[in-house]
């Protein structure tokens, strides 16, 4: 007997450990690489690289953020990409053309915003699998881009533009300052507002939501717009930080995006992931790449090895979900 | 020796013992029923036998072997079939492919459509369960079909030991009775387990009832040894009172709601009364009307004739959101599907329909959403860890409790419930009986649709029964039975309705 007692002891102790592992899951990915960089290379706890990591992936992250929307009605946006570049596009178009910076930014956000309304009516009016529209929608959007720009980079003159995307502000890139800002306000929209609220029930469950009395068409929309929305914000930085206008500043983001959300614990069932979650699986994946770079991993090794951590943060987040 | 043989089965999820040293054994021959309220470990413990969840602990034997089941695989090897509570059907395939799924006839290595649509039929047929066609998808079925369909697919696999979940939650009488012929002819040769809550059939059909209550095994009975009363007292651990409320008050004559034929796709001129603080109960056969009525009512269904007045002035709820401005509430069928958000937490559930009492200018005041849940956690006595746990993980009566909270706190003066206590174990039915009939006193107005013709009884002031989109007969609780209302259900009598 005694000896049961200890194997279930020790058993228990087994649970405890891998349910805090689940638990943390993420933030402990993110401790480990964080130590394995500054293990192996002396330079990546330098300012710059530091830095570096943050310029590499704010207009992604903010672009994971509209993601993470998307996802919690249930839904997925696979032209965020295409809405980011296409964006870029526009105000790189515009500045050229000599409009001021202001307004060249403004109009790109509103095309952003002018796609996502596209995306999200046809999904809830429509009533079409959002995968299908967001797909068909993407292709779309690239064409749009091509015919603007006859499929060439857009060079423009405009050196305040330039602000956004390479300036710093306390040692701290102004790009990073926009995405930490616009992850604030959606953790605030999505903890403290009706809004945000109806919109991750929706994932849960929309038709408690309808019988709730809520319009959900309105709010599953939105989710789609506000992804537009930073779709645009994207696009406008990228093109500042590369000073041109092109159709491939976001290519293969939509992937990225839905990984870093998945990362951070979001699910595609709907209703389920964080603002913390999203922004720790941005950094995680920015990370990889990062510490792949300073080593000198070949670009294709790259590739399945960041395949191979996504599969095993999503791993372990459906395991969560098991033993919860 | 018996057949199967389970001892000392143990299983524990995180935060709870679900399953504690249970023991049991099941015969060839014998329908042995298996009760508890929920959360007791009936579903855990037959989910173990059928290798769907793995076991802690305990061991199985059956015909005197060790039996290792770790998959649903290896408990097919052993016979071992269940029907499922919740459809295991694929809802795109015809019946005739789900109920001969894997094992389909061939000609020249291609399946053979004609032979495989008659097998099926011919099955269906030999069970007398022959009013379904074998060449419709299951999609295209109702509820009560898609059950006899799923317990035709469990049959045709010839099981040695059939588990049986709650089969007859769903199904209609007639069909019962079926099903009940069709268990005593496979009797023979299997040995059958009955999960239930229904204490009629448990005493019709059962050769031995096993109780169950918080994971550990209470007791074997015989039928013969127990009553009603007997059996709950084991399942709950102690004696519940009454069962239904008394009815304190006549229902007040302000009448708080008049429909005046109302007619939909479904409906035929419903015109009825409902009086402040009654209770009008609803019954009817499936496919009667009575959900429909509920759904036109609350603005899912659109009108195509008729008038609803709410305290003398003409509405019209045109959808949910009208139909809650006017204070009407729902309280659907399945509360899983259309009435919580299951990954959200209690209190966010709560506030869902009446979020407009909690926000300023659009953001939630965390604060008054708190207080909100905490005043109806203690108003409901609703048991739950934390206000902020997720519904997903409460039981069912609580949850239950949790649709009810969501619509007094959107403050329906009008509450609709379709089949309020399905699937909630006796303990929590009488509590949310008794919550029904505080409502009412508070000046709620209820209508209420149950399949369950002694809730409707001891619960009703007034009866309306439906057949075919109509009102067929008003009743009262006192001077009605439960043949009266049936015979009226089914057609053989029918009322003019003043």
């Amino acid at each position: 007997m005694t000896l049961q007692y200890a194997a279930s002891g020790e058993k228990n102790r087994w649970k405890a450990i891998t349910s805090f592992i689940l638990k943390y899951d993420k933030y402990l990915m993110l401790l480990l690489f964080g130590v394995v960089s500054a293990l192996i290379t002396d330079k990546f706890f330098t300012l710059e690289n530091t830095t570096n990591l943050l310029k590499q992936n704010a207009a992604l992250g903010i672009v994971a953020l509209g993601q993470l929307l998307v996802i919690l009605t249930g839904g997925i946006d696979l032209s965020v990409g295409a809405i980011a570049s296409l964006s870029g596009i526009i105000a790189a178009t515009l500045l050229k053309n000599g409009m001021g910076w202001p307004l060249a930014s403004l109009f790109a956000v509103v095309t952003g915003a002018v796609a996502g309304v596209l995306n999200g009516m046809i999904v809830t009016v429509g009533g079409i699998t959002p995968f299908i529209v967001t797909l068909a929608n993407m292709t779309i959007f690239q064409g749009i881009g091509l015919l603007l720009s006859k499929g060439r980079q857009v060079f423009f003159d405009c050196p305040e533009f330039l602000f956004f995307g390479q300036d710093y502000l306390f040692s701290i890139p102004v790009m990073a300052w926009i995405w930490f800002a616009i992850s604030l306000l959606v953790l605030v929209f999505l903890g403290r507002t009706v809004m945000g609220r109806i919109i991750r029930g929706i994932g849960g469950n929309k038709e408690a939501v309808r019988l709730a009395g809520i319009n959900t068409v309105l709010y599953e929309s939105l989710a789609y717009i506000i992804s537009g929305v930073l779709c645009g914000i994207a696009g406008v930085l990228m093109t500042s930080r590369l000073t041109l206008g092109s159709n491939i500043i976001g290519q293969g983001w939509e992937l990225i995006a839905i990984a870093s959300v998945m990362v951070g614990g979001g699910n595609f069932t709907g209703g389920i992931g964080t603002v913390g979650g999203t922004f720790v699986g941005v950094i995680i994946l920015g990370l990889i790449g990062n510490i792949m770079n300073l080593l000198g991993i070949s670009i294709y090794w790259q590739q399945i090895i960041r395949g191979l951590i996504i599969l095993l943060a999503v791993f372990s987040s459906s395991r969560k979900k098991i033993t919860a | 020796m018996a057949y199967l043989e389970m001892s000392g089965i143990t299983k524990e999820f995180p935060g709870v013992r679900a399953l504690d040293n249970v023991d049991f054994d099941l015969q060839i021959g014998e329908i042995h029923a298996l009760v508890g309220e929920n959360g007791a470990g009936k579903s855990t413990l037959v989910k173990v036998l059928a290798g769907a969840i793995s076991k802690d602990a305990g061991e199985i034997r059956i015909n005197g072997q060790h039996a290792s089941i770790s998959s649903p695989k290896d408990a097919i090897r052993y016979g071992i079939i269940t029907v499922q509570q919740h459809f295991s059907l694929q809802s795109n395939m015809t019946v005739a492919e789900n109920i001969l799924f894997g094992s389909y006839p061939k000609r020249r290595r291609f399946i053979d459509w004609k032979s495989l649509y008659d097998k099926a039929e011919s099955f269906l047929a030999g069970i007398g369960f022959d009013d379904i066609n074998v060449k419709s998808t299951i999609a295209q079925l109702g509820v009560a079909e898609a059950q006899k369909v799923e317990i035709a697919k469990a049959l045709y696999r010839k099981p040695r030991i059939l588990i049986m979940d709650e089969p007859s939650a769903v199904l209609p009488k007639n069909d019962l009775k079926k099903l009940y012929l069709i268990l005593d002819r496979i009797k023979k040769e299997t040995g059958i387990i009955y999960i239930s809550h229904h204490f009629e059939e448990i005493f019709a059909i059962s050769d031995r009832i096993t109780v169950l209550k918080d994971g550990k095994k209470v007791k074997t009975v015989l039928p013969s040894e127990v009553d009603e009363e007997g059996l709950v007292k084991l399942m709950v651990g102690r004696e519940l009172g009454d069962m239904y409320p008394a009815k304190k008050q006549p229902a007040g004559e302000e009448v708080v709601l008049s429909v005046k034929e109302l007619t939909t796709g479904k409906l035929n001129k419903i015109t009825f009364r409902l009086k402040k603080g009654e209770i009008l109960g609803i019954a009817g056969l499936i496919g009667a009307g009575r959900t429909e009525l509920c759904e036109a009512l609350f603005g899912l269904v659109p009108l195509t004739h008729g008038e609803i007045m709410v305290n003398g002035e003409k509405i019209e709820n045109t959808s949910p959101r009208r139909a809650i401005q006017n204070g009407f509430g729902f309280v659907t069928e399945d509360r899983h599907k259309t009435g919580l958000i299951l990954p959200m937490a209690m209190r966010n559930n709560l506030t869902l329909a009446g979020y407009k009492k909690v926000c300023r200018c659009s953001f939630i005041d965390t604060k008054k959403d708190i207080a909100a849940a905490n005043e109806y956690v203690e108003k409901l006595k609703i048991s739950t860890p934390s206000i902020e746990q997720l519904v997903e993980f409460l039981s069912g009566g609580n949850q239950q409790k949790v649709v009810l909270a969501k619509w007094l706190f959107s403050e329906a003066k009008i509450l609709l419930f379709d089949e309020p206590t399905r699937g909630i174990d006796v303990a929590t039915k009488t509590e949310i009986y008794r919550l029904m009939r505080k409502l009412t006193m508070d000046g709620v107005s209820i209508i209420m649709i149950s399949s369950e013709l002694p809730e409707i009884i001891g619960m009703s002031d007034r009866i309306l029964v439906m057949k075919d989109g109509c009102i067929t007969g008003e009743l009262f609780p006192d001077e009605t039975s439960e043949e009266e209302i049936l015979s009226y259900a089914a057609g053989l009598k029918a009322a003019n309705q003043g």
